[in-house]
């Protein structure tokens, strides 16, 4: 249950940082950071992939209503809740994910979480740039645009993940 | 009946995902359509009030270069007015009088809201349907043309920029009338594209383009930019030319809401025609 309260105070916090501030950031003229995936990302393992879906479409609504694209984020943010369980399986650890704990950098050690964050990251710009473009013809400039955002958003999410860093024993 | 609610029970997942795929595109669909009532009107005015709260924040920092631009434009407006020139025919008076009809009325107005980096842009405004801002009226800065009313609220109205893939606005250049359709490729928010200006036109870079005034959103004669460069389309009659835009919409933040009081005459007599 406490686990939840973090979880919502967590995604209301993202979604005011993302609104508020960092759609404001147009690293050189069009890279814009999106660091409100870090939520779905952190999502605890064990948790109902249908809660993390209705969760995740709550979280892409509340970034749409500030950035007046209804349904953009929220569909890539239903895209990314519905591929997360596929690649958590993909990528578990011999002898299973330890139970209870996110897959955060501090529990899943540092090499693991860089390819995971990626991974996600990447799935997740690409199916909102080319919902936003909604068109094939600039197929190359939109997808340079998504991979420059890609960097922005992991290299963001990479600098949270280490202030909240905590070493631990790594199953 | 079993089996069915057995095989949508072993398949919930992946048909949740479609069907709250299928309610994002609807919502998105529903929104992308220009006149389209928007549902979430409320929220709107949710996000409305927070930005506006940012937005006082953000113009201490912006007031320095706001002044400047407001001074400026006094100047010119000082420069304009009646009493700058001097009268040769004291006996004709041009405004407020039953020969002149006042077209364009202008609303200042602050944007509290933009985006400049996306393929499609908008703005939040603080003046609503309290300040009878309508949709599909033209905004006009200082420097030119920036945008147009799509949805309003009671307190704020929602635009879309002229940097977005679905403006069009139809431009005049200045130095031999010839006009075309302004519109944007998404690659530079400084330059517009501009259509339909046939092959033979002979053009310089540095020409004006100006609003043409043919439609009902903006005056004729409001500043776009200028021509970047030119070039002929090849196996067709037209060119291709670039327009640096005199706005720059990284850091808009006063602006003009057009209201044209001769709109619906103008609609009226236009489908009257069609029909």
């Amino acid at each position: 249950m406490g686990q939840y309260i973090i979880i919502g105070i967590r995604m209301v916090f993202f979604v005011l940082l993302q609104g508020l501030i960092l759609n404001n950031v147009d690293l050189f003229g069009f890279v814009t950071p999106y660091l409100y995936v870090l939520v779905i990302l952190l999502f605890p393992i064990e948790a109902n992939p249908s809660l993390v879906l209705g969760l995740s479409f709550m979280l892409g609504m509340g970034v749409d209503m500030f950035s007046h694209t209804w349904g953009m984020h929220a569909s890539a943010s239903v895209f990314l809740a519905f591929a997360r369980p596929y690649l958590l399986s993909l990528m578990a650890p011999r002898d299973g994910f330890p139970s209870g704990t996110p897959p955060d950098m501090s529990h899943m050690g540092i090499n693991w979480f860089l390819v995971y964050a990626l991974i996600m990251i990447t799935c997740h710009h690409l199916f909102l740039f080319f919902v936003e473009v909604f068109r094939v013809s600039e197929f190359f400039y939109t997808l340079g645009r998504a991979l420059a955002s890609v960097a922005f958003t992991y290299l963001l999410v990479l600098i949270a993940q280490f202030l909240t860093f905590k070493q631990r024993r790594v199953l | 009946m079993r089996n069915l609610i057995q095989l949508i029970w072993k398949y919930h997942f992946i048909l949740l995902f479609v069907f709250a795929e299928i309610v994002c595109f609807g919502i998105l669909i529903q929104n992308n359509s220009f006149h389209k009532a928007n549902f979430l009107d409320s929220a709107n005015e949710m996000s409305g009030d927070a930005f506006q709260t940012l937005n006082e924040a953000k113009e201490y920092i912006e007031l320095k270069a706001v002044n400047k631009s407001l001074s400026e434009e006094n100047a010119r407006l000082r420069s304009e007015a009646q009493t700058a020139y001097f009268s040769l025919t004291p006996d004709v008076r041009f405004f407020n009088d039953s020969a002149h009809l006042l077209q364009y009325e202008f609303l200042s107005s602050k944007v509290i809201n933009s985006t400049s980096s996306k393929r499609s842009n908008y703005l939040t405004l603080d003046r609503g349907e309290r300040n009878d801002v309508m949709p599909e009226m033209g905004i006009i800065s200082d420097n030119g043309v920036v945008g147009i009313v799509k949805t309003t609220s009671t307190n704020y109205s929602f635009a879309i920029s002229l940097l977005h893939k679905d403006t069009k606005v139809s431009a005049r250049l200045k130095s031999n009338n010839y006009f075309g359709i302004l519109t944007w490729d998404g690659s530079n928010p400084k330059v517009a594209q501009l259509d339909d200006i046939p092959a033979h036109v002979i053009l310089k870079v540095g020409d004006t383009l100006v609003t043409r005034g043919s439609g009902t959103v903006f005056p004729p004669d409001v500043l776009i930019g200028t021509v970047r460069d030119f070039e002929k389309i090849e196996g067709t009659d037209f060119q291709a030319i670039n327009i640096d835009l005199s706005v720059d919409f990284g850091n808009i933040s006063y602006v003009y809401v057009v209201r044209n009081k001769l709109k619906i005459e103008q609609q009226q007599i236009e489908t009257l025609e069609e029909e």
